[in-house]
């Protein structure tokens, strides 16, 4: 058959499709057709429903939609006389007695109630035309309070930071004076000595009691050094045992293996004469840990440690 | 106005300038302001401008439910309660003893009920056409009390009080210290929604622990200063020196030109004694001496 790209005015005429041309053959028969994946309301009951006007009833809000927040008792915009307008700010006083998690709370609630404030005063402003400030009035105080918890803040680093500078100098004769006392007192104060100890460890060197709490650095081995020591020091004149462990290292463990040993045992003499047993054990297989990787060995102990206590938790629990 | 000055403060310098009239147009400005504005909207006594809007108790002198006595005008003598603050004019809008005016108020601005075009509105008075009524212990007849006018009062210390919820200063009669003339009792009214409860106020939480660890998160000290701060940084920058020092004053016309004229004098070639004149001069001192010796 010829194509006809273009063709003439009678071209359409002859070539369209009459009762003389042949038809086309019937499709072959498909005896496995797949059925409709999908069944709609149009395949069965397709019925007519009442229209729904648009209205805004119609449209449902869910309670806790997060742009509720925006809003005060979900309100359009709050009146003048409903406003808040006798509170002042918080003063910086009443603001440096408040912990840091406070005061992080506080300045998140400052904020949610300066963006509704600042969502009525736009409204106010660009909506309405007005030019009172009201909404801002209250803002503002608002604002004085987060600057101020700001300041508070900024100043309580600073005074950690000058603190720690000058505590420096002092570290060292404060320690050596508590480890004066602490030796010197007699058997009867020992619960009361450990518990100083407990609050000198944490105040002084940052060691938590809760052995999962604590980050490991410089301060926690050196602190944990310390008291290791101390605790030596304290049942050496009880135990001989100890005493010679003593001896031996020279009046001071400076191994963080060993330090970590003594460091976790309980405040009784049995407990530390364990411990001395145990660092006894770990020389004469010469195990000692390196200057250079204490942190890190350190660290992996208290991990353990806190794995362990996890653990027995869990067992005991059960 | 655009409705977006709120959230910008662009063009605000600008605004500013245009805010700023010159003094001496100030009056004139406010005669037309005056006279079109509907006579139920003018002030009785002249606004003021934000500065000088009393802030303070102490500025104010009395408070709403003092008694006053007006010492001016038609109404002078006449005893009454305070009302309220007027902000604006620095005034005090009185009980309906003291002074109002009756002024035509058009129908869009009438309230519920009304059924008049003509409406009495208070007048606010200035602090200097009122004096202080108060009621004082007669020494004359003991026991008794007797009514009077304060001249003037004066603030001595202060106290903390409840119904004002915060510091006041006690009000003496100038003259007789001795004489304190309690403040009112304002109407009492509930806490605030933003409002903290003392206790929790009060209540300390923040407690130094430990001088090995940050009283605040490290995370947070970005949030809270700037470690690069400008300010204290202790090194100035040339800009900085540019801003702090200041230019060089510019040289008159007259200095210019004596500068100018000295600098020509001290660049003429000096005059060198040559040798024959040096021997001529030689010679004439040595004939000199040579006389007299």
């Amino acid at each position: 058959m010829l194509s006809f790209k273009r063709g003439l005015h009678s071209t359409a005429v002859s070539l369209a499709r009459t009762k003389y041309t042949k038809p086309k053959p019937k499709p072959k028969s498909r005896p496995h057709v797949r059925p409709p994946t999908q069944h709609t309301h149009h395949s069965n009951d397709l019925s007519v429903t009442a229209p729904i006007p648009p209205a805004a009833a119609n449209i449902v809000t869910p309670d806790d939609h997060p742009l509720w927040q925006f809003f005060a008792d979900k309100k359009y915009m709050r009146k003048f006389d409903e406003l808040d307008n006798d509170s002042r700010a918080w003063s910086i006083p009443e603001l440096r007695r408040k912990s840091f998690d406070d005061l992080h709370s506080l300045w998140y609630t400052s904020l949610r109630e300066r963006n509704v404030l600042a969502r009525e005063n736009h409204l106010l402003k660009n909506d309405m035309g007005s030019n009172q400030d009201s909404y801002e009035a209250v803002a503002e105080k608002i604002r004085t309070s987060m600057w101020r918890i700001r300041h508070v803040l900024s100043e309580r680093d600073w005074a950690f930071k000058k603190a720690n500078e000058q505590f420096d100098s002092h570290k060292n004769k404060f320690l050596q004076e508590f480890e004066t006392d602490f030796l010197e007192a007699p058997i009867v104060e020992d619960e009361e000595c450990f518990e100083k100890l407990t609050r000198l460890q944490s105040s002084v060197f940052g060691i938590s009691e809760f052995i999962d709490e604590n980050i490991v650095d410089r301060t926690f081995v050196d602190g944990m050094k310390y008291v290791a020591n101390l605790k030596l020091k304290k049942f050496a004149s009880r135990s001989d045992d100890i005493r010679e462990l003593l001896e031996q290292s020279n009046h001071s463990i400076s191994d963080a293996g060993e330090a970590f040993v003594v460091f976790t045992a309980e405040n009784s003499e049995t407990a530390v004469k364990e411990a001395s047993d145990v660092v006894k054990e770990l020389r004469s297989k010469g195990n000692s840990v390196s200057r250079y990787d204490e942190l890190e060995t350190v660290n992996d102990y208290v991990k353990q440690l806190a794995a362990a206590q996890v653990e027995k938790n869990v067992v005991s629990g059960v | 106005m655009s409705g977006y000055q709120h959230l910008s403060k662009a063009g605000s310098r600008f605004l500013k300038q245009v805010e700023n009239r010159p003094k001496h147009l100030v009056d004139h400005f406010k005669k037309f302001e005056e006279k079109s504005m509907p006579s139920f909207l003018v002030p009785s006594i002249p606004r003021v401008e934000d500065e000088e809007r009393f802030k303070s108790v102490r500025e104010w002198k009395y408070m709403p439910g003092d008694r006053v006595v007006v010492t001016k005008g038609k109404w002078k003598g006449q005893v009454c309660l305070i009302h309220q603050h007027d902000k604006e004019t620095n005034g005090f809008v009185l009980d309906e003893n003291g002074p109002t005016k009756t002024v035509p108020v058009p129908k869009q601005f009438w309230s519920e009920g009304q059924n008049s075009h003509m409406v009495t509105f208070p007048m606010a008075v200035s602090q200097n056409d009122v004096k202080l009524v108060a009621d004082i212990d007669d020494q004359k007849a003991p026991g008794e009390t007797k009514t009077v006018a304060v001249r003037d009062i004066v603030f001595r210390g202060s106290y903390y009080d409840e119904a004002y919820k915060k510091l006041m200063p006690f009000r003496c009669v100038s003259g007789q210290e001795d004489l304190v003339i309690p403040w009112p009792q304002p109407e009492k009214k509930p806490d605030g929604t933003l409002a903290t409860s003392p206790e929790v106020a009060r209540e300390q939480t923040f407690w130094v622990s430990s001088i090995a660890q940050s009283p605040i998160p490290q995370g947070a000290l970005l949030t809270i200063r700037n470690p690069k701060s400008k300010f204290r940084r202790g090194v100035l920058t040339a800009r900085d020196i540019g801003k702090l020092v200041a230019p060089k004053m510019p040289l008159t016309k007259t200095k210019k030109s004596y500068i100018a004229e000295k600098q020509q004098l001290a660049a003429r070639p000096k005059r060198k004694l040559s040798d024959d004149e040096r021997e001529l001069i030689g010679s004439k001192v040595f004939e000199y001496y040579s006389q007299n010796a």
